[in-house]
């Protein structure tokens, strides 16, 4: 049971981020966090891991309004873990989130992540994903698609980029038995009702949201939405949720797009050949087809 | 007031409890395992009044320990060797978050080769992170230590975390008569944990973990822990002295043992501190004008104490049951920098011994003290590995 | 030429902790723009998109429908794209 936000007018006005962040221009990831507060509300209290957005709050200034916890990078879980325990200690009731980068969830800290799943400590966990480490640079992790150019996976005379393709990790966190689900800043009512359901569930969630990365991917920075939603529209990032093992698909657009209009506004893709989008273009489908699967096998 | 008999774990254990923690991360690791079992049984009994935490790592139990002392609570844990060292990158931040966690550390061998018996390098890696280290010699102290930590951590002049060492198997695993003081004793010396230095309240918002990335921010902070530590002398100081008067139990920053006509002193950390003390009282016995000064405080590292005591000596043994790889003795090269400005310095040698859970026997302290003076009139301080 | 400093222990005060929340209203990052959002206010239809989604909650919401805090917009052009009635365009900022 929670606040659905039917239409852009019930988006509630308080703001609990301002302006003034050292952030890249148009950067949606910032967004992402403006969108999830807007959304939970004033009683929250936030853990960041390492990441670009561990940036905001440097010593003096914050643009946040709520508390705010940084400890380190691979630990957003297992501090946010403490703060849950320690508030039901004080008998006080917040709503507490992580947000961090696809780096710190991924790879070094899918071990706390998935610790605080296990233990079923009541903490929404959202991961916005840059598909790299975008605040060292913005080089390869395990959620950097196939043949993306990263700074450590840079194509040249040998080499095509990253050939090693992304793992699920929504789908992981979902084998968890918890809530886990994919949005996008190109779909903000989804987006900040998946937020809203999960700080209602008061158990753990994981919401992955895809943030599109100016400098990393290498496009113009007033297109963020734009690539967002053509990542959807083509079914490259897909939106889906799963609750209790089963996957609802929110978004099935009427016609799927091609990749390669998605690919084509990025930089990191510049690279590539025919041929390499019509290899893209073939993993999309087969993900695509394979979600679709899963979702109508649990339907019988 | 119980008189008990209790391992070195139980009776850490009873300090976390009588201390009234209200949160406690854990992982399991020899030796200290038993501490956690046995606040777990007391949980699942009704008898503890503490949130029990497994964790999934020891990373992710000082983790949670920094978000649970970051909230507004109060927080215990206890690792070993391993664990340690994969929680030392949480180590700074927690003291420069300047959070009051206590841990208990039961002192074991690093891997690589493996031992899960007890020296002291895991311990002393610490002594760059900020924490207040204190090292127990009996299973009493380590129960009295973990009840005065909570109180020198949270002491508005220090703000800083604190870990009690206990040694591993020897006082771990071994039972020793232990007084275990009444709630009412300690809720009258310890009062509850209320912060506000740093707290996480929705209704009060603030941040924690900034970035500074201005120099003279940074150092600042920085110079603020060390500061911190400074204070961290008197306030352990005086903690001591309310200590002896509610429970009659005496302990300082060192302990001096027939220090005063002294001309040889021995000096020791953790629990071959008894083992020495009883070889000294024989070599007393004997006519022998040796003594002992057992460094029980770390850091702050009690330069004063030291100094004061030992210029008098002529000859100076340290013991170390640890090893720097490529310096030898951890403790005899802080020992010697205390005695660096006197005038007629004494000749100091570093004995490395214990490695691994090697154990000390009493006449290997009378040979030590024979080899120091071999050299004093050598006049030349030698490192050795007996 | 290197100076000695003397600190003294400023207790709570020493602690990393920032309390003043949303003091980051005083930088100016406004300054990085080189193109400003200008609205239309006669084709707007106050649909709330340009003020959800400004990465620095630059939009105020009113009445009349947004009002962008020209402080701090950075310049990113988002609201312009996503506007769905091209009710924003982005015009060179003129500065000497």
């Amino acid at each position: 049971m929670y606040n659905e936000l039917k239409t852009l007018k019930d988006i509630p006005e308080e703001d609990f981020l301002t302006g003034g962040s050292p952030t890249c221009s148009g950067c949606p990831a910032e967004m992402g966090l403006k969108m999830a507060l807007k959304a939970l509300g004033k009683n929250t209290i936030v853990v960041n891991s390492s990441s670009c957005m561990s940036l905001l709050c440097n010593y003096p200034y914050t643009p946040l309004k709520v508390p705010w916890l940084h400890s380190a990078i691979e630990n957003a879980a297992a501090t946010a873990t403490g703060i849950v325990r320690a508030l039901k200690i004080l008998n006080r009731h917040s709503t507490v989130i992580c947000y961090a980068g696809d780096g710190a969830t991924y790879d070094i800290g899918i071990g706390s992540l998935s610790g605080m799943a296990a233990r079923g400590d009541p903490v929404l966990y959202i991961c916005y994903n840059n598909a790299t480490y975008a605040n060292t640079g913005g080089q390869w992790d395990t959620a950097t698609p196939f043949l993306a150019n990263t700074k450590t996976t840079p194509p040249g005379k040998y080499s095509k980029g990253n050939l090693i393709p992304p793992k699920n990790m929504i789908k992981i966190m979902g084998a968890h038995g918890i809530y886990a689900a994919s949005a996008s800043p190109a779909y903000p009512l989804d987006y900040m009702n998946k937020v809203r359901k999960a700080q209602a569930m008061n158990a753990p969630a994981y919401i992955e949201y895809f943030s599109p990365c100016v400098p990393g991917w290498g496009y113009k920075e007033s297109l963020g939405v734009k690539v967002a939603k053509l990542a959807t529209e083509t079914c490259f990032w897909p939106l889906y949720e799963i609750e209790n093992n089963k996957i609802t698909i929110n978004y099935k657009p009427t016609q799927m797009r091609p990749v390669k209009e998605f690919l084509e506004l990025q930089d990191r893709y510049r690279h590539l050949t025919d041929y390499d989008i019509s290899v893209i273009q073939g993993l999309v489908n087969s993900d695509w087809k394979e979600l679709l699967g899963g979702e109508s096998c649990k339907k019988t | 007031m119980l008189n008990e008999f209790l391992t070195g774990n139980e009776a850490v254990a009873w300090g976390a409890k009588l201390a009234r923690t209200q949160y406690i991360p854990n992982y399991p690791i020899t030796p200290q395992t038993e501490i956690i079992e046995t606040l777990a049984q007391w949980q699942a009994d009704g008898q503890l009044e503490a949130d029990f935490c497994s964790m999934d790592s020891e990373h992710s139990v000082m983790s949670a320990a920094i978000g649970g002392s970051a909230t507004g609570v109060r927080v215990f844990t206890a690792t070993s060797s391993q664990g340690l060292e994969l929680m030392h990158e949480m180590m700074y931040i927690a003291s420069g978050l300047r959070l009051p966690i206590v841990m208990v550390n039961c002192s074991r061998g690093l891997s690589a080769p493996i031992t899960l018996l007890c020296d002291h390098n895991d311990y002393l890696g610490l002594r760059d992170t900020g924490w207040i280290m204190i090292n127990a010699q009996n299973n009493q102290e380590a129960l009295d230590s973990t009840i005065m930590a909570f109180k020198i951590s949270e002491s508005k002049d220090v703000l800083l975390p604190s870990v009690v060492n206990m040694d591993g198997y020897v006082l771990s695993y071994t039972m020793e008569p232990t007084i275990v003081p009444s709630q009412s004793e300690v809720d009258r010396f310890l009062p509850p944990y209320r912060p506000s230095h740093a707290f996480l309240d929705t209704r009060k918002p603030m941040v924690q973990g900034v970035a500074a990335l201005i120099p003279d921010d940074y150092t600042y902070f920085r110079k603020q822990v060390h500061k911190a530590q400074l204070n961290a002398k008197h306030v352990i100081e005086k903690t001591c002295v309310q200590w002896h008067k509610a429970t009659g139990r005496h302990y300082g920053l060192v302990e001096k043992y027939m220090l005063e006509d002294a001309e040889i002193a021995i000096v020791t950390q953790g629990s071959i501190s008894t083992t020495a003390k009883a070889e000294v009282q024989e070599m007393r016995k004997k006519g022998m004008k040796v003594g002992l000064l057992r460094l029980r405080v770390m850091r702050p590292l009690p330069k004063e104490e030291i100094r004061n005591t030992l210029k008098e000596m002529e000859g100076v043994a340290v013991i170390d049951k640890n090893l720097a790889p490529g310096l030898g003795g951890i403790a005899h090269s802080e020992i010697r920098d205390c005695l660096y400005d006197i005038e007629e310095q004494p000749i100091m040698s570093s004995f490395v011994m214990g490695l691994g859970g090697k154990t000390e026997e009493m006449k290997q302290f009378a040979q030590i003290v024979d080899m120091m003076k071999k050299d004093m009139i050598d006049k030349r301080g030698r490192v050795r590995f007996v | 030429m290197i100076e000695e400093h003397k600190i003294g222990y400023d207790g709570e005060k020493g602690v990393p902790v920032i309390r003043n929340m949303g003091n980051a209203i005083k930088v100016h990052t406004g300054l990085w723009r080189t193109d400003r959002p200008t609205i239309d206010y006669g084709k707007c239809i106050k649909c709330k998109l340009c003020y959800l989604y400004c990465p620095v909650t630059a939009y105020k919401w009113t009445k009349k429908g947004p009002i962008c805090n020209y402080y701090f917009c950075k310049g990113c052009g988002i609201c312009s794209e996503e506007c769905p009635v091209k009710a924003i365009s982005m015009v060179k900022e003129e500065r000497c």
